[in-house]
């Protein structure tokens, strides 16, 4: 869509949006359409422009302004919003359907009706859905945590960190839980880490929701999860590693900082991490060749590590 | 034509706070009328290039919604502020092509301009938009069922179609009196898509086919791909392609990651056969299952595992190859609290397979934690790797 696809359907819809939420405050309505004051400014400016032939102050669309509120005084023939456009329609319908899979989600009813309702409101739209999106089911412990957060209370986890093959204990204060990547993940200050850690709903062996209050600290961050899951650290270990056409699926798994391709075929992979073990199990466990080009170190603990599961199978 | 209407013609005034605005409006509307001269320089830019379209625009809609009869090309360019229809031929071609390319940009939001004539005797084109093909169906939503929904459309954010599904929700608000508030304990996300999501996306939609350059997993170098591309799919954190590969003659599954350079089409729209019943996420889920997990017979391995370790193979475990202690760290973890990892000896479970090297790349991530009883291959090939890697150190 151009730049003036996104405005004009705005435009549009903000005049019989505000005829039926009159006397809105102007800071909600700008925040609620996502746009800034100066924006809904600018909208309602333009708008203030048009009307019908003959544009005489009459023929005008009218709004009216009191302190901080606005209304429209004269919709013209703008009453009634338009019609969804299939665009529309299918950004909500495959929304609505992917959410509504999810088994064991409070809001599974609403969606439903409101899947139903699109069909009858939208039924230009496709339904066939050309876009799809299939989430995993959250197992188990969903209700439990969203009851804890909406409580505001801390809960106990049992929780199994895959990369060093161990089940801990400890307490989080809950924010959130999060659908993403194809995994469903609890957003909460852990209070052994004394940080904000995101756990895998599916290593979450045990909660227990607790009856002390939960305690959130503010977050620096802006509270949006940025892009991939991955928080960087200043005690991470820089790694280069070199692999065959044959592994080029570690890509798809695990976050890359870059990768290169190189004139073999092979690919040149940079990653950070903070912990090298996973790394040089991982290393063991790939049947192609690899080249580790640094650090140093990793390839003699892949070896190690080798060396010490030969004798189990001595013993 | 006059008033305000006149103010925007060539303003490029810096922004002004609301503040400022509402008292510049607010001036308009108790001062004299809405004289030129009063509003000729209003404080606020009007992104000049692009309001004069728009609002040329919104003048077109609204002036064919309040007409009853159809408006011929010239009524339109004598009424609607923002025409001139020329003197000259030259003049008169750039403001026909100006309405068309109007008509169709109404018509790509979904404006249904119908095109038609008055009577029955004059052959001349006109045009109008029926209020009620226009205006969404008065269907209510309920405050519960908009929440959800603004909760579901936040699956998009990360995709860029949360605009629309924005937009949307704006229209469904302005039927009842609701708004729509999403939950704020749950924040679902899609995946961001790749770089050939939004390409793909269209030519699905357009029905066209395309062609790129495709690394098949393993494979040492792109290959390009011809297909007809009949859905784009979530699944699992990844976004796939499901379409016929048209130089194999049947339909194959793509991961959009692995598309290396820009989609092409490679036909004309409206050109792609998709089969009626097909269940394109069925589909995709059916291949990239068989991607992930190889396709075989199911095998038991046996393995024996270290106390406190291997819990990821554990869950994987059939019930009746675990020692008492196993069933009772499993039972603990799946419900009343820690699991005692101190308990000794090593524990043996019997886990099913169905792909030998992905089975022996999951006990060797393990270490010296699992060690391989039985089957006798399985056996010989975790320990024929160890060795290789114990004694050279070097992934070669």
């Amino acid at each position: 869509m151009t730049a003036l696809g996104g405005r004009l359907p705005r435009l549009l819809a903000l005049v019989p949006w505000l005829l039926r939420h009159p006397d809105s405050h102007v800071a909600d309505v700008a925040a609620h359409f996502g746009i800034s004051e100066k924006q809904l400014t600018g909208d309602i400016q333009l708008l203030w422009m048009c009307g019908l032939p003959g544009y005489l102050p009459d023929d005008l669309l009218d709004f009216a302004f009191e302190d901080d509120r606005v209304s429209v005084t004269d919709p013209l023939t703008l009453t009634r919003p338009l019609r969804l456009s299939a665009e529309e329609a299918t950004a909500l319908q495959v929304a609505a359907r992917a959410l509504a899979e999810v088994g064991d989600l409070a809001e599974r009813d609403a969606l439903e009706r409101a899947i139903v309702k699109l069909a009858v409101a939208a039924p230009a739209a496709p339904t066939a859905l050309d876009l799809d999106v299939a989430l995993d089911t959250p197992e188990g412990q969903l209700a439990t945590l969203r009851s804890a957060i909406e409580a505001k209370v801390a809960v106990h986890l049992t929780y199994f960190v895959e990369s060093r093959d161990e089940l801990t204990e400890r307490d989080v204060d809950p924010v959130r839980v999060i659908s993403w990547g194809g995994r469903w993940y609890l957003d909460a200050w852990c209070r052994v880490a004394e940080g904000f850690r995101l756990f895998r709903l599916d290593r979450i062996r045990a909660a227990t929701v607790l009856a002390e209050p939960s305690s959130v600290p503010v977050r620096d961050t802006g509270g949006e999860p940025s892009d991939g899951l991955y928080r960087p650290s200043p005690h991470d270990v820089r790694i280069v590693l070199e692999l065959p056409p044959a592994s080029s699926w570690v890509t798809d798994v695990y976050q890359m900082d870059a990768v290169e391709d190189l004139p073999d075929g092979w690919v040149r992979v940079s990653l950070r991490t903070a912990d090298t073990r996973p790394l040089a199990r991982l290393l063991l466990s790939l049947e192609a060749p690899w080249r580790v080009i640094e650090p140093a170190g990793l390839t003699e603990l892949v070896r190690e590590i080798a060396r010490d599961a030969v004798e189990q199978y001595a013993s | 034509m006059i008033g305000r209407h006149l103010a925007t013609n060539g303003t490029a005034a810096a922004a002004a706070s609301w503040a400022g605005a509402l008292g510049q409006l607010g001036g308009w509307r108790h001062g004299t009328g809405r004289h030129p001269r009063e509003c000729r320089d209003p404080p606020i830019a009007c992104q000049a290039m692009s309001s004069n379209r728009l609002e040329r625009l919104v003048n077109l809609t609204i002036c064919l919604m309040s007409t009853r009869s159809y408006l011929s090309l010239w009524e339109i360019g004598e009424r609607v502020s923002g025409y001139d229809v020329g003197q000259t031929e030259h003049e008169q071609q750039a403001f026909r092509r100006m309405f068309e390319r109007d008509k169709e940009a109404l018509r790509e939001l979904g404006i249904p301009v119908e095109e038609g004539s008055n009577t029955s005797f004059r052959d001349e084109v006109g045009y109008r938009i029926s209020p009620g093909d226009y205006a969404l169906p008065e269907i209510g939503f309920d405050r519960e069922e908009l929440a959800a929904l603004a909760l579901a459309n936040r699956l998009w954010v990360s995709a860029g179609l949360s605009g629309a599904g924005a937009i949307a929700l704006h229209k469904l608000e302005a039927v009842g009196d609701e708004t729509a508030t999403p939950p704020e304990d749950l924040l679902p996300r899609v995946e961001s898509p790749d770089a050939a999501f939004e390409p793909l996306r269209q030519a699905v939609r357009d029905r066209r086919p395309v062609r790129f350059p495709y690394l098949k997993a393993g494979a040492a170098g792109a290959q390009e791909r011809r297909v007809q591309p009949w859905g784009v799919v979530s699944w699992h954190g990844h976004w796939y392609l499901a379409g016929r590969d048209d130089d194999r003659g049947e339909m194959r599954v793509f991961r959009l990651s692995r598309i290396r350079g820009a989609v092409k089409p490679a036909g004309p729209p409206n050109s792609v056969k998709r089969p009626a019943d097909l269940d394109v996420r069925a589909e995709v889920v059916r291949k990239a299952t068989q991607m992930a997990e190889g396709e075989g017979a199911e095998r038991v391995a046996r393995l024996r595992v270290r106390p406190g370790a291997a819990h990821a193979l554990r869950r994987r475990a059939r019930p009746g190859g675990m020692s008492g202690a196993d069933r009772a760290r499993e039972g603990d973890a799946a419900g009343e609290g820690a699991a005692n990892d101190d308990a000794g000896g090593a524990e043996v479970i019997e886990v099913v397979f169905t792909d030998l090297e992905r089975m022996a790349a999951q006990v060797l991530w393990h270490g010296a934690d699992v060690v391989v009883i039985a089957p006798p291959d399985l056996r010989d090939h975790v320990l024929g790797r160890l060795r290789a890697r114990a004694a050279a150190g070097t992934g070669s």
